[in-house]
């Protein structure tokens, strides 16, 4: 948008009932809501970019509520709260966000899972009736839920890893590009996890 | 404190980004990942070809100095990449004063559990070396 945004009008709520996202995202340009928060993950797109790109806008309702949140200014001293960005709260759940965070998740998974290797190799280490014990607790039916997710875990952070190492080399940053790595990251993890289960029945019998 | 008026914007700009620092966590974070894409793979499809492996199978198989060697490996990456990964969710959501010692307290713990997993590792390769016929 060319012309400046009209602070006047906006210091505390929209001057009219429904602001559309491109004046919020003007707001935030224009330094209205206190600061823009550096934040690196290229799989978190500006507001509404995804969803204007699918032709689903977000409904005004929501976007007054983003209004509300990110230019806020406090009541006595008129002086703008800084908001807290990325805002997760307001915002509808979609492919980039979820595996954005499920990338995380699954890394906090998999750090306990790492702590259950080296119990299962100083098992091990210590003898058949340590081993056993261990055999025993992951071939049990909370073990082996435990473990079907552990796989899924593994698979999906293993995908979005090497996306995000794609996106490291710099390819793959057009929103088409990252919403098909998306879902390639997704059905590949199922693929791989059914994959493994299926191969270490017939396999392992 | 004047430096950062004096100094010309190229300067300031090179080899520092906006906090001084993190390149090298970025850097060791994609490295140890390199690395345990094939580690994980490896050690995925042994666990596949070894699910009904009892005792004396899982014995012998750590002690072939290849698989010891792989398991090793796998454990420094691992345990690298987990102490990096978790440190960057702390800073992320932990802003108390108890962060720094959350941290220290990960990155020892992940210096011990790898440890610990490479002792017993090589407990059961060198077990079989000594007495191997």
């Amino acid at each position: 948008m060319a012309k400046g945004y009209d602070r006047s009008r906006s210091a505390s709520s929209p001057g009219h009932a429904a602001p559309t996202a491109q004046e919020l995202r003007d707001a935030i340009d224009s330094g209205l809501t206190g600061d823009k928060v550096a934040f690196p993950d290229p799989a978190a797109s500006p507001l509404g970019t995804d969803d204007e790109a699918a032709g689903t806008s977000d409904s005004p309702p929501r976007v007054a509520t983003a209004f509300r949140q990110e230019v806020r200014t406090h009541a006595a001293s008129a002086v703008r709260i800084r908001p807290l960005s990325p805002n997760i709260q307001i915002y509808r759940p979609q492919l980039t966000s979820v595996l954005s965070i499920a990338n995380r998740i699954t890394g906090m998974l998999l750090s306990v899972g790492a702590v259950v290797l080296v119990v299962w190799l100083i098992a091990g280490a210590s003898g058949p009736h340590a081993y056993a014990a261990v055999r025993g607790a992951v071939a049990s039916w909370i073990g082996q839920i435990m473990l079907f997710g552990f796989t899924f875990a593994f698979f999906l952070h293993l995908c979005g890893g090497i996306r995000h190492l794609v996106w490291d080399t710099v390819h793959g940053f057009e929103l088409r590009s990252i919403y098909i790595g998306g879902w390639v990251v997704v059905a590949a993890s199922v693929l791989l996890t059914v994959t493994a289960w299926i191969g270490s029945l017939f396999v392992g019998g | 404190m004047d430096r950062h008026v004096t100094r010309s914007a190229l300067a300031r700009a090179i080899g520092l980004g906006s906090a001084k620092s993190g390149f090298e966590h970025w850097w060791a974070e994609r490295v140890s990942a390199i690395a345990l894409v094939p580690l994980t793979l490896w050690f995925a499809a042994v666990l596949i070809a070894h699910t009904s492996g009892d005792y004396a199978a899982f014995i012998a198989w750590l002690r072939n100095p290849l698989a010891a060697i792989l398991m090793i490996l796998l454990l420094i990456a691992l345990f690298h990449h987990t102490a990096l990964g978790l440190q960057v969710v702390i800073e992320d959501y932990v802003h108390t004063g108890i962060k720094l010692v959350v941290i220290v307290a990960v990155r020892l713990g992940c210096f011990a559990l790898a440890t610990a997993g490479i002792v017993a590792t090589l407990g059961i390769a060198f077990s079989g070396w000594a007495g191997a016929p």
